[in-house]
């Protein structure tokens, strides 16, 4: 590939959009847009790629699979001490006393530290009180044993149903509360042709990464090194940085390492109490701390994705268009009250008259996190079963009922070729034998996101180094947390140098190298992907002038392409290109310069999803059989990786449909299932035949186009097989997760 | 994090060396085979033995052996993988191989055994916990504790029999062997076992369980079902093992035993009596299937509703008996 060098000042011509999947149509338009000075030139849908969009292999996935790749986990120094947090035992009250001295002197105790104060509030059960670090784990428990804390407890409320602001409900589980008058809505309701309102409800999921929390905490001196499994490095240097100086804690340098992380979910933003504590028993024991929080705490003390009860009325016209939407909905959140807003959908009622509200409910818990696109899996359920019950009541196919409402076009052409590919419309014709004992159904539901990613303040950068021995290197300082950033950086500075993706060298996570953001709200790859392409860029240009000089031909004319680089006939191996480096690299450092001022062909991701489940209606057990999903997110850089990001997101959304659920135990406040015998998650016998196409969709926005993926995903897997529970009974199921007991209740409440 | 405490570790290099040892240290000692219950319970402090004492060098626990008589006896040491791809079983007992094969996942069966299995501790959300977690609700009857957290009115502990194998075992009348320090002797493996979630079985604690002897082929059918919220890897909340013997086409004997639905295998003897004399016709599947609800006595101290598992013991007992047909 070879391009002008510079971009031109009036502006670069490119063609967005997207060409149709299976028979739909292309949708293709030139743009005018700008590129900040200095920029490379966007790619558009026209550009010719070898790399980018190919299935090519995760680039650690031989070192995770091997056991080769180091986690925090698996960190260790000589010396190091293992910890643990001693947690609270009640729900909600005070700490009214905390003996330390006693474990101090414990055998093979090297630190103790206070977590609380005397006087300070308990929040829930699995409060950090103290932490204690110790030669090993068997110590360390001995020595926890030997704390005396003493709580004054208070009454607490594990149930947010159970709470004073708690709405009614009826016998049925529905919301019993009058509406507010709202003329606007009550008018659009009074004037519709078919009415219909639903009370749903989800409960509390947690995370459960597989790796927990924690990390390896080392000082050197007045330089803190720490490994921590987190989803933030940048965050986490700045939060601990923070946390340290409050305390009077000098520190000269502080690096962050994070180059395998098991998981997050939206759980891993904060370093936690459990990173500072490693800090802290680190500086007393003068030794490096390993604090790696075991299952039970990951399940009660690290955050989750709270309950919401949600009620909703909506009228149609009679040509079927939404024109009454009226939305009110309750979060189950933790102690701190905040966490638990659900979102909906607003594509389907751009016609109708709306309203919503939305109260947190705070019970004695650890309070919520973000978890893979926060609010919107349980937003989704309600709205897209509801729509599903509304169409029903219409006498109006799911299908049809979203092509009419639906005002996006992108998944307007996602919904046809889906259905198409689903087969849709025999499978939706189908009907059970009443006497039959297995039912089938079919549903379906929508996705959407909204990141193009950003430039950050100051602007993200990733470097890239091209050595005289022809390697190449990305580095950037933020993390991969399993989406496979690391492949992202290969596959693009691959492109851009003209190399197969696995020569290139990415190493993430190290919070020495160029800053990047969070990985939250899926803007890891769409605000990187840029910089990466930056960097290759300005590399590539520094290396075509060597090459040029050596060769005798104008810059423009040398090419990068195929694994050589050179001008017509005098193409130079990649590897003999790079001898003319010397012995200083190219280095390169790329920047994240901000999204184009023109408006992107689209501002977010569009995806939908189709299920198939099998009742068994002897008993209410509900098996998930065959789901597909329709996902953009902007241009796929790395197509196995997306794949595997939305299969990830379909199985964990059957898990969420089907299994997961927080047990509390109302009298302790304790979690009943705060282990994965019993926190129970799809297992790999009970997963569906999944397929998943990825539809690239050049929005324009930058050089690259990437768009976010990590949540989309996510929101329509456990509608769409709420919806596929629907049609297989007849009668809808409002409250997850789908328990066999339910579905029996509901079959016997049938009307036959 | 879940560490196991210190203990001493025995090898015994006989069955009456293993007794010694166990009689020895009295209620400090327990056996331990595959350790896939034992060592997650010693981490969790149920069992907290100072000694332990390994069967892996016990000679004559190793092996299937098919009687001259035509029983089949299984060392207790025999691993689950072993026995369901062993061929024999699979031919002559695929009732008793399905269960074997129903059991947790491959890598746990490579390690379990069918010795510790028939003897599997008992289950209930209140128990399974951490020592921790117990200690903050001030521990249970079953261990350390005085109340039943599931019933707290019950002068008992309500703890769940989970064991894939046993109630499949207890309706074939299969025999165990145990030695103990008078020797050894055989009873019926129904009587192994007792309806009380923490005295839940009949053995003295230092006696050893050899093997199990599994009745010779004949005309009379097992088969087990288990019921689970995952296939992948669950503990049965409804395990119903079912064994019909028939004389032309006739039920002369019927054993139905219903797990996960007590603190032992429960039998469903109204279920049985309906069978027995009668041909296994589709009707008196449904019947007999519909008077197993009563037996079942389900807690809310596992997964899934309580009320539920109890209705659904009809279906699985139905089924059951389908595939004895």
């Amino acid at each position: 590939m070879s391009y002008e060098p510079k971009n031109p000042r009036d502006g670069v011509e490119i063609t967005v959009g997207y060409r149709g999947l299976g028979g739909q149509p292309d949708r293709l338009e030139k743009r005018t847009v700008q590129p900040a000075e200095g920029d490379a030139p966007p790619w558009d849908a026209n550009t010719p790629f070898a790399v980018v969009g190919t299935d090519v292999d995760r680039t650690d996935g031989i070192a995770k699979a091997s056991g080769r790749a180091k986690y925090a986990y698996d960190i260790t120094f000589p010396g190091m001490l293992q910890a643990m947090i001693l947690r609270s035992t009640v729900a909600r009250g005070v700490l009214t006393g905390l003996e330390l001295d006693e474990a101090r002197k414990m055998p093979g105790i090297g630190a103790v530290v206070a977590l609380k104060e005397i006087g300070n509030k308990v929040r829930f059960v699995g409060d950090a009180i103290a932490a204690v670090a110790g030669t090993t784990l068997h110590a360390v428990r001995d020595a926890i044993e030997k704390i005396r804390a003493t709580y004054e407890a208070e009454a607490h409320n594990v149930d947010f149903l159970q709470l004073p602001d708690a709405p009614m409900l009826g016998i049925a589980g529905d919301i019993d509360d009058e509406w507010p008058a709202d003329e606007n809505v009550d008018g659009a309701l009074a004037a519709a042709k078919v009415t219909h309102t639903g009370t749903y409800r989800t409960e509390v999921q947690t995370h459960s990464s597989l790796e927990t929390h924690g990390g390896v905490a080392k000082w050197n001196g007045k330089d803190l090194e720490v490994w921590n499994s987190t989803q933030a490095t940048f965050g986490v240097r700045g939060e601990l940085a923070g946390a340290l100086k409050a305390r009077g804690i000098e520190v000269e340098s502080l690096t962050v390492h994070a180059e395998f992380i098991g998981g997050g979910f939206g759980s891993k933003f904060s370093a936690g109490i459990e990173a500072l504590a490693g800090c802290l028993l680190a500086k007393e024991a003068n030794a490096p701390v390993k604090l790696m929080l075991d299952r039970f705490e990951e399940h009660t003390c690290t955050g989750n994705r709270p309950s919401a009860l949600m009620q909703v009325r909506a009228g149609l016209d009679d040509k079927g268009t939404i024109t009454a939407w009226d939305w009110r909905s309750f979060g189950g959140c933790g102690f701190n009250g905040g966490g638990g807003s659900v979102a909906v959908p607003n594509y389907y009622t751009s016609q109708a008259k709306k309203r919503a509200s939305h109260k947190e409910l705070a019970m004695d818990t650890d309070p919520a996190r973000p978890m893979r696109a926060p609010g919107h899996p349980q937003g989704w359920f309600g709205a897209e079963l509801f729509l599903d019950e509304l169409a029903a009541k219409a006498g109006i196919d799911p299908l049809e009922f979203r092509l009419h409402n639906d005002d996006q076009t992108i998944r307007q052409d996602q919904w046809r070729f889906g259905a198409e590919r689903f087969g849709w419309q025999k499978a939706r014709a189908r009907t059970n034998d009443p006497k039959a004992r297995y039912w089938h159904g079919v549903g379906l539901a929508s996705a959407r996101w909204g990141t193009l990613g950003n430039a950050g303040r100051p602007a993200h950068g990733i470097t890239c180094r091209i050595h005289q021995d022809g390697t190449v290197e990305s580095r950037s300082g933020a993390q991969d947390c399993g989406p496979g950033l690391k492949t992202v950086m290969a596959i693009i500075t691959a492109e851009e140098l003209g190399l197969p993706a696995e020569r290139v060298k990415a190493v993430s996570g190290h919070t020495s190298d160029p800053s990047g953001p969070a990985s939250g709200g899926s803007t890891t790859t769409p605000s990187l992907a840029p910089a990466v392409r930056h960097s290759a860029w300005l590399a590539r240009q520094q290396l075509v002038e060597l090459v040029a000089k050596h060769l005798g031909v104008p810059e423009n004319q040398v090419a990068c392409t195929g694994g050589k680089v050179g001008a017509g006939t005098a193409m130079l191996p990649w590897n003999e290109a790079c001898k003319l480096i010397g012995p200083n690299p190219i280095e390169a450092r790329g920047k994240r310069f901000d999204n184009y001022k023109q408006d992107p062909f689209f501002r977010g991701v569009c995806g939908c999803q189709f299920a198939e489940v099998e009742v068994d209606t002897w008993t209410g057990i509900v098996r998930t059989t065959r789901m597909l999903a329709i996902q953009d997110c902007g241009v796929v850089i790395a197509k196995k990786l997306a794949e595997s990001q939305v299969l990830g997101a379909m199985i964990q959304g059957v898990s969420y449909a089907l299994h997961e659920q927080r047990i509390m135990d109302r009298t302790s406040g304790r979690m009943l299932n705060g282990d994965f015998l019993r926190y129970k998650i799809t297992g790999p016998k009970d997963l569906p035949q999944l397929e998943c196409i990825m539809h690239t969709v050049h929005n324009g926005h930058a050089n690259t186009s990437a768009a976010g993926l990590g949540e989309p995903p996510s929101v329509a897997a456990p509608a769409a097989v709420a919806n596929a529970v629907f049609h297989a009974l007849g009668v809808p199921l409002r409250h997850l997760p789908i328990t066999p007991d339910k579905v029996l209740a509901a079959l016997a409440n049938r009307k036959v | 994090m879940l560490r196991l405490p210190t203990f001493t570790y025995h090898r015994p290099k006989t069955a009456a060396e293993a007794v010694a040892i166990a009689s020895e240290h009295g209620k400090q000692a327990m056996y331990v085979a595959g350790g896939t219950d034992l060592y997650p319970n010693m981490k969790r402090r149920h069992q907290t033995p100072t000694q332990v004492i390994s069967l892996q060098d016990v000679p004559g626990l190793h092996a299937v052996e098919v009687l001259p008589d035509g029983r089949t006896a299984i060392g207790a040491m025999v691993t689950l993988t072993e026995l369901e791809k062993h061929p024999h079983l699979l031919q002559h007992y695929p009732g008793f191989a399905h269960a074997v094969r129903e059991i947790s996942t491959p890598l746990l069966r490579n390690m379990g055994t069918i010795g510790g299995n028939l003897l599997l501790d008992t289950r209930c959300s209140y128990y399974d916990q951490g020592h921790e977690w117990r200690e903050s609700i001030d521990f249970c009857m079953k261990k350390d504790g005085a109340i039943c957290w599931v019933a707290p009115g019950s002068p008992r502990c309500w703890a769940v029999q989970s064991s894939d194998t046993v109630p499949v075992v207890c309706a074939m009348e299969a025999d165990v062997e145990l030695v103990g320090n008078a020797g050894t002797r055989t009873q019926k493996a129904g009587d192994l076992y007792r309806d009380d979630g923490i005295q839940y079985l009949t053995k003295k604690p230092e006696e050893l369980l050899t093997r199990l002897v599994l009745p010779a082929p004949g005309t009379w059918k097992a088969s087990y079902l288990k019921l689970r919220r995952r296939d992948t890897f669950d503990f049965p909340i409804l395990g119903v093992g079912v064994c019909l013997w028939f004389e032309g086409g006739i039920i002369t004997k019927a054993n139905i035993r219903l797990g996960g639905a007590g603190s032992y295998a429960i039998p469903a003897s109204d279920s049985e009596k309906l069978l027995v004399g009668q041909k296994l016709t589709d009707e008196l599947i449904a019947a007999a299937g519909a008077a197993a609800m009563k037996p079942a006595r389900t807690m809310d101290n596992t997964d899934q509703d309580v009320y539920w598992r109890k209705k659904v013991a009809p279906v699985f007992v139905a089924r059951a008996l389908e595939a004895c047909k």
